[in-house]
């Protein structure tokens, strides 16, 4: 059974490659578009979207990194909390910069579809109830 | 026939059943049925039939699907056993993701904030 098992994690790993491959393919060819990746609406570029794509390849070197270790604890590669929160500060830059940059960035604040301040309250109130 | 035997059996039947989904559900990909095109780009405003431009946070959340579960399989294999998922790697998937829904809630409200904005100008007048 063990044979069949391993056999089994081999081809779930072709076919993830697979669609990855399948993925990569098509976005340098143009059909998953890309453009607008790291610019703004206008075209300009925008900083805090090209930082966050230096600090996701980071991340996701750090993990790869690791991974001899990994195998030696039988567990994922670890990470350092300092890199998760280097990830936070800088999602958190690009989303800042997403609010700011939008034309209609007041209307968003003060729009009844979103009040960032009673979603915040909302999420604060559950967080107790599950503390 | 004896019980290890029945559990081989199922064992290869449950194989077979979920490699066939993943082998149909990778064909239809190539197919063209399933369709990618909106994989990392958000729908345009302007044209909403039509894919604006492609948002980093989808590709980074694609990304790091894709990397965390192509090293959970490869370890996997290569251990054994299933292997532990420590807090750190689903933090990351939890800021990831937390990033995506934010930036998706952003975007559709950046896209209709007129209308959001209705009941207020009809209270003032």
């Amino acid at each position: 059974m063990q044979q069949f098992a391993q056999i089994f994690g081999y081809c779930l790993l072709a076919w993830l490659f697979a669609l990855a491959a399948i993925i990569a393919l098509r976005m340098l060819s143009g059909k998953i578009p890309v453009q607008g990746l790291l610019t703004t609406a206008g075209g300009a570029a925008d900083p805090e979207r090209v930082q966050t794509l230096f600090v996701t390849a980071f991340v996701i070197g750090a993990l790869i990194i690791d991974l001899p270790g990994s195998v030696e604890r039988r567990s994922l590669p670890e990470i350092p909390q300092s890199l998760l929160l280097l990830l936070a500060g800088s999602n958190s830059l690009y989303l800042g910069g997403k609010i700011a940059r939008i034309p209609t960035g007041a209307a968003l604040f003060t729009s009844r579809g979103a009040r960032p301040q009673k979603v915040a309250q909302a999420v604060i109130r559950r967080c107790r109830l599950m503390v | 026939m004896k019980a290890p035997d029945l559990a081989l059996i199922g064992f290869v039947a449950i194989i077979i059943i979920i490699l066939a989904f993943a082998a149909v559900v990778l064909w239809q990909v190539l197919a063209g049925t399933i369709k990618l095109d909106g994989l990392i780009a958000e729908l345009d405003p302007a044209k909403p039939s039509d894919y604006g431009k492609a948002s980093l946070s989808r590709f980074q959340f694609l990304l790091f699907t894709f990397v965390v579960a192509g090293l959970f399989l490869l370890l996997s294999i290569e251990t054994g056993a299933f292997v532990n998922v420590p807090g750190d790697v689903l933090g990351l998937i939890g800021i990831s993701s937390g990033t995506f829904v934010v930036s998706k809630a952003v975007s559709n409200q950046a896209t209709k904030p007129d209308q959001a904005n209705e009941p207020h100008q009809r209270k003032r007048t």
